[in-house]
């Protein structure tokens, strides 16, 4: 556009009627989208159009001769902004740029402008044709989208109990909030660029599971999951994570947004809570089962009182009555009650004595000779049971054991299977070796077990249906045993004997093991 | 034939019934002890003892199956329960004519068999 050869003192008022107008003039005129104007070297308006009225609110006759400075806000205008564009444009040609103007009613507008100088046929400059565009809106527009973003950016950075962060499609960490930093302990400048299988523990590394999750993601718009991951320091943390794929507006991956959170206290509470109402649980029954024992317990001790207490007062106010035969009788019953009172107040201590794990004196023993011991302490009590010992498979076999819990446990056995078998028969005791344990059977030739029975003989007081209440001392035996083997890392169990009766079975680690 | 002054005793518990027998022989009683009830109940079928002395829990037979089959039998011996264990209960539920509970004094036991005769 040939602005220099327009008549600068011309009023280009819009309503202009004349015919024979420069059809440049009509264009000016016609452009309402943009202020254009002149200035003169001093910066002052010498030429004005409809399309600047429109924008700035000035008519032609209150701008003309004026500065053109006037539609700067005041700070530009002190910071001498005008006149250093000017200098811009005389220097360079042209000037371009966007910033605040100010309107006649004081109201600003975002202008993008361009300052260019004019010169006439002699290269001299003449002055400057500004032609500004109003860009208002959309200045507004990326001003209101910024603040926007900037308004999720601070609301994702303050976040303080999630971590929120994105990752590029490949992984790395693009992006960190404050609850990242806090949750996993890293700042911003350590992790961004690191691949988030950082957090992953090596159990799920070797599994490949970062990459999966991310597979998942994508191919199900989403992926979710409880699972441990690592903090900074390596420590361990219940992880609530949710990875959802980020695509751009042509269906592109271009990355994931993960949401972690810390469950690791909600995790513990709840499994506190389980634990607690599991030891509730756990605790009235075996409140149940103590009172149950203890009822039974007085019961078992009643009847041997009841020989020993009428027998002591017979001996003591009717010896003069009774003859011999009768005496000895009540002589051997007060023996034999005592016995089944020892006997079962012992066997009470071994299963009420408490056993710390690491107190107990396990030692390599020959089963052998801690079978005869265990043998001989049985027959003390007076029986005639005989007793077979034999060790087949190998001589000299050696156990872990505690030596006097062992005793108890084939006493116990011993006592059982004469109880209940009579003192006429025989009891075997067969031990052989059984790979990294050694094998210690007791045969009884009693009345046996009924098999659907058999699981039950070792709880405390059962009474068997074969032999029930016609043997003293019930029930509490096998429970002893149970509880001693066991102890000592081994198990018991019974079977029917072919031909007749029970073997109890007994496994315990073979002696000169690693411990 | 009716034996005034014969007791029998049921209890499967060994030490108590040989002080039982002796302290009821002791007192003049003629005394018929059993550890098996059925073979108790057996002795029933030609024998009347004036007292049956019955513990409770026995096995193959207990006292309260052993009382309503000697009753079945016609016997009408008065019966005391010797129980370690609800002895007063099952004297009521069964109508048993007196209970003892164990561990008992031989003297209770003597004057409860002579009071039973006696009537």
């Amino acid at each position: 556009m040939a602005v220099e050869e327009l008549d600068p003192s011309a009023t280009i008022a819009p309503e202009s009627q004349t015919p024979a107008k420069d059809p440049r003039r009509i264009l000016l005129e016609a452009i309402r989208d943009y202020a254009i104007f002149m200035v003169d070297l001093d910066g002052n308006i010498v030429l004005w159009t409809p399309g600047a009225e429109r924008i700035t609110g000035y008519a032609n006759d209150e701008v003309l001769g004026t500065p053109f400075a006037r539609f700067f806000p005041e700070i530009d205008r002190r910071a001498g902004k005008p006149e250093r564009i000017l200098e811009t444009a005389r220097v360079e040609g042209r000037y371009e740029e966007e910033g605040w103007r100010v309107r006649k009613d004081g109201s600003r507008f975002w202008a993008r402008g361009i300052l260019t100088a004019i010169r006439d046929e002699n290269g001299h400059l003449t002055g400057f044709a500004k032609v500004t565009h109003d860009m208002t809106e959309r200045k507004l527009a990326e001003e209101a989208l910024h603040q926007s973003e900037e308004r999720f950016r601070l609301l994702v950075e303050s976040v303080r109990d999630y971590a929120i962060f994105m990752l590029s499609a490949e992984g790395r960490i693009i992006s960190w909030n404050l609850g990242a930093q806090k949750i996993k302990g890293y700042s911003a400048e350590e992790i961004l660029g690191h691949h988030f299988s950082i957090f992953y523990p090596l159990e799920d590394l070797e599994r490949g599971k970062p990459a999966l999750e991310l597979e998942i993601a994508v191919a199900e718009g989403k992926y979710e999951e409880e699972g441990w991951r690592l903090r900074k320091d390596g420590s361990r943390f219940w992880a609530a994570v949710v990875i959802t794929p980020i695509r751009d507006p042509n269906g592109n991956l271009i990355g994931f947004a993960k949401v972690t959170r810390d469950m690791t206290d909600r995790r513990r509470a709840r499994e506190q809570l389980l634990a607690t109402q599991q030891q509730a649980r756990d605790l009235s029954l075996s409140i149940a089962a103590k009172d149950e024992f203890l009822g039974i317990v007085a019961h078992e001790l009643r009847t041997p009182l009841a020989v020993l207490y009428g027998s002591a007062q017979m001996l003591r106010n009717r010896m003069d009555l009774l003859d011999e035969d009768d005496r000895n009788d009540l002589i051997n019953g007060l023996a034999e009650e005592t016995e089944r009172m020892r006997a079962l107040v012992e066997n009470l201590l071994a299963l009420a004595r408490p056993v710390a794990e690491d107190s107990l004196n396990l030692v390599d023993t020959p089963v052998e000779s801690a079978v005869q011991s265990a043998v001989a302490t049985f027959l003390r009590s007076g029986t005639q049971c005989p007793v077979r010992v034999s060790e087949p498979g190998a001589t000299g076999l050696v156990a872990r054991i505690e030596p006097t819990y062992f005793e108890r446990v084939v006493a116990n056995l011993l006592e059982n299977a004469s109880k209940y078998a009579g003192d006429d028969r025989p009891i075997d005791i067969v031990i052989t070796p059984a790979g990294a344990r050694v094998c210690i059977e007791v045969q009884d030739r009693g009345p046996g077990v009924d098999p659907a029975e058999l699981h039950l003989i070792f709880e405390s007081f059962y009474r068997s249906t074969r032999t029930a209440t016609n043997k003293p001392g019930k029930g509490l035996g096998l429970a002893v045993c149970k509880r001693l083997v066991e102890l000592m890392n081994g198990v018991i169990e019974a079977s029917p004997r072919v031909g007749g009766g029970l073997v109890f079975r007994i496994l315990l680690p073979a002696g000169g093991s690693e411990q | 034939m009716t034996e005034t002054a014969s007791v029998l005793v049921v209890d499967d518990d060994p030490g108590l019934l040989t002080l039982l027998r002796v302290v009821l022989k002791t007192e003049g009683f003629v005394v018929h002890a059993f550890q098996e009830s059925r073979a108790a109940l057996a002795f029933l079928h030609d024998h009347a003892p004036g007292v049956i002395v019955l513990d409770l829990r026995m096995p193959e037979m207990d006292g309260r199956e052993f009382f309503r089959e000697a009753r079945k039998l016609g016997v009408t011996a008065p019966v005391v329960i010797a129980s370690a264990y609800g002895a007063s209960e099952a004297c009521a539920e069964l109508g048993a004519e007196a209970a003892i509970p164990k561990p008992f004094d031989p003297s209770t036991i003597t004057s409860v068999v002579r009071s039973l005769l006696e009537n």
